[in-house]
């Protein structure tokens, strides 16, 4: 599990990105949302110990400081950005001589990934278009078998069959006890994929719930008509959308762009409130 | 078949071969590259025995050697994979030994021992003239003393390029080169006023040349140990230091 303790985390230039973060991430695939300098690569970084907040408490896994950088920790997580380089030109070579640094790599459950996005391990990466590497990337990351994924913006630059093949993968590889954090804009790709969602605006943690919790507390509603009771509301494109409290009789599924665009609003602490009550 | 290792958070001598072979792609050409070049200085060294004409090349060759000796730690300045080395599961001392160890030991051993062999081996089947011959056991004699020094005196520019390789950011490659030039230049600068210091207070302590070359080397190394001996001391402690600042680089910089 993922500790967040009163995280804070300041730039060596002066600039504050992260505020006051406190969470507990149980295993599961969680969604991180936030407007973009809103610290969500800072955050991920800093739960796989690239950076480290002033105090080792702030940030642990399985009670130990990520800022230790202790292999026992290491091993548990592996963390694949956008700009991410892997230092050899083929993936068979990346299983050659990183992987054995990962005791639960499933050597298996690569070459199966690998095949599934049509990627030969002996090709270089180097000739390789920005998507085809991501998929790469993307199907090593998975064989790894880290406790702790984090995902930053894993379907950037993937084609729709890919992100299809790709949801595919996350949705039946992915086991009970692993924690995976997606980090990404584009939420509609993996939109019922999800069991937890983490909310950063301007570096403040508004929300970290589980989607039963916020579907079990709030309905998203969809309507021609102007909605009453709503917590928000809005218009687009002519129809009315509105996060509306659940009292448990509305089965809706969970609107992210609608909760994201709630919780940089006004609107803000009505919604976390309801959610929090509902626990 | 790839082998997993534990993850204990002990410092393991495993883990440190394993990240051997993590780096080994990546030194591949320094580890052939570096010990031909030497072994051709070797011959090209023989033949200087032979002939005046290869004084020239072995300058050169003899210059070339030490700038791979202080730029062999760029091999670590490969873009953009900091993140994922910094991910790998070992410990930070574990890292930093090997960097050190292949560093600042495993390299100057490429760029002399196979030199140094060569040299021996080709002295031994082909013998040269007794005054050559002479000349070398005289010249080995001499710098007997220095080889802890020569040692240490080279890996100034190295700590210093491997220093840079770990500090900086960006344009890790060219700062680590102008930097260990910078080092190479400014220890030059202090063996010149050393140098100087010895000429000054020290020329005419120093034997008559008309002695036997055994008496004269005793007085010479006599006179010049408490110098040699500064300047030793120099190189070591600004070598500790910037080993030190290393490990603390590559333990505890966030990327």
């Amino acid at each position: 599990m993922i500790n967040l303790n009163h995280l804070n985390y300041c730039y060596r230039s002066g600039v504050n990105v992260l505020h006051d973060i406190t969470a507990e991430i149980e295993p599961g695939i969680h969604l991180l949302m936030g407007e973009n300098g809103a610290g969500k690569t800072t955050l991920l970084h800093i739960m796989a110990g690239l950076r480290y907040p002033r105090t080792a408490t702030e940030c642990t896994i399985d009670d130990v400081s990520t800022s230790l950088r202790l292999p026992s920790v290491l091993s548990k997580v592996f963390l694949l950005t956008d700009d991410m380089v892997f230092p050899y030109p083929t993936i068979a070579e990346m299983e050659r001589y990183h992987a054995p640094f990962y005791p639960n790599f499933d050597a298996a459950l690569l070459a199966e990934n690998l095949s599934e996005f049509g990627i030969n391990p002996r090709d270089s990466i180097n000739n390789f278009s920005l998507g085809t590497r991501k998929k790469a990337y993307l199907a090593y990351a998975l064989a790894l078998r880290t406790d702790i994924l984090l995902l930053d913006e894993p379907a950037n630059g993937l084609d729709i069959d890919s992100k299809t093949v790709l949801l595919r993968m996350l949705s039946r590889n992915i086991t009970d006890n692993q924690t995976v954090i997606i980090s990404t804009h584009t939420i509609w790709d993996f939109q019922n994929l999800f069991d937890g969602v983490l909310v950063l605006s301007q570096g403040r943690l508004v929300l970290a719930e589980k989607v039963w919790t916020i579907v079990k507390s709030l309905a998203f509603v969809n309507s021609l008509e102007p909605i009453s009771n709503a917590l928000y509301l809005t218009q687009n494109m002519g129809r009315f959308q509105a996060i509306v409290p659940n009292d448990g009789t509305l089965d809706t599924a969970i609107d992210y762009v609608l909760l994201y665009t709630a919780l940089h609003s006004p609107q803000q602490s009505i919604i976390t409130q309801t959610v929090k009550n509902a626990r | 078949m790839t082998q997993n290792i534990s993850a204990t958070d002990k410092f393991s001598w495993n883990r440190v071969m394993v990240l051997a072979r993590y780096y080994y792609p990546n030194l591949r050409t320094q580890l052939i590259i570096y010990p031909l070049v030497s072994l051709l200085s070797g011959i090209i060294l023989y033949f200087t025995t032979k002939s005046i004409a290869w004084g020239f090349l072995s300058g050169a060759l003899s210059l070339a050697l030490s700038i791979m000796l202080y730029l062999g730690p760029i091999v670590f300045a490969r873009k953009q994979t900091r993140p994922i080395e910094t991910l790998i599961p070992a410990r930070s001392s574990e890292k930093a030994t090997f960097i050190l160890g292949y560093s600042l030991v495993f390299i100057p051993i490429m760029v002399y021992l196979p030199q140094f062999l060569m040299f021996t081996l080709m002295y031994h089947l082909f013998p040269i003239s007794s005054d050559f011959a002479e000349l070398i056991k005289t010249s080995f004699e001499f710098n007997k003393g220095f080889y802890g020094l020569s040692y240490v005196q080279g890996l100034v520019p190295t700590i210093t390029c491997l220093f840079v390789v770990y500090a900086k950011r960006n344009n890790r490659l060219v700062m680590a080169c102008v930097w260990a030039m910078v080092a190479m230049i400014a220890q030059t600068i202090v063996s010149g006023i050393l140098g100087a210091i010895i000429a000054i207070r020290q020329f005419h302590n120093i034997a008559n040349p008309s002695e036997s070359p055994e008496a004269f080397t005793t007085d010479f190394m006599y006179h010049l140990m408490p110098y040699l001996v500064t300047f030793f001391i120099i190189c070591a402690v600004y070598v500790i230091i910037m080993a030190v600042f290393t490990v603390r680089n590559i333990c505890k910089k966030q990327v």
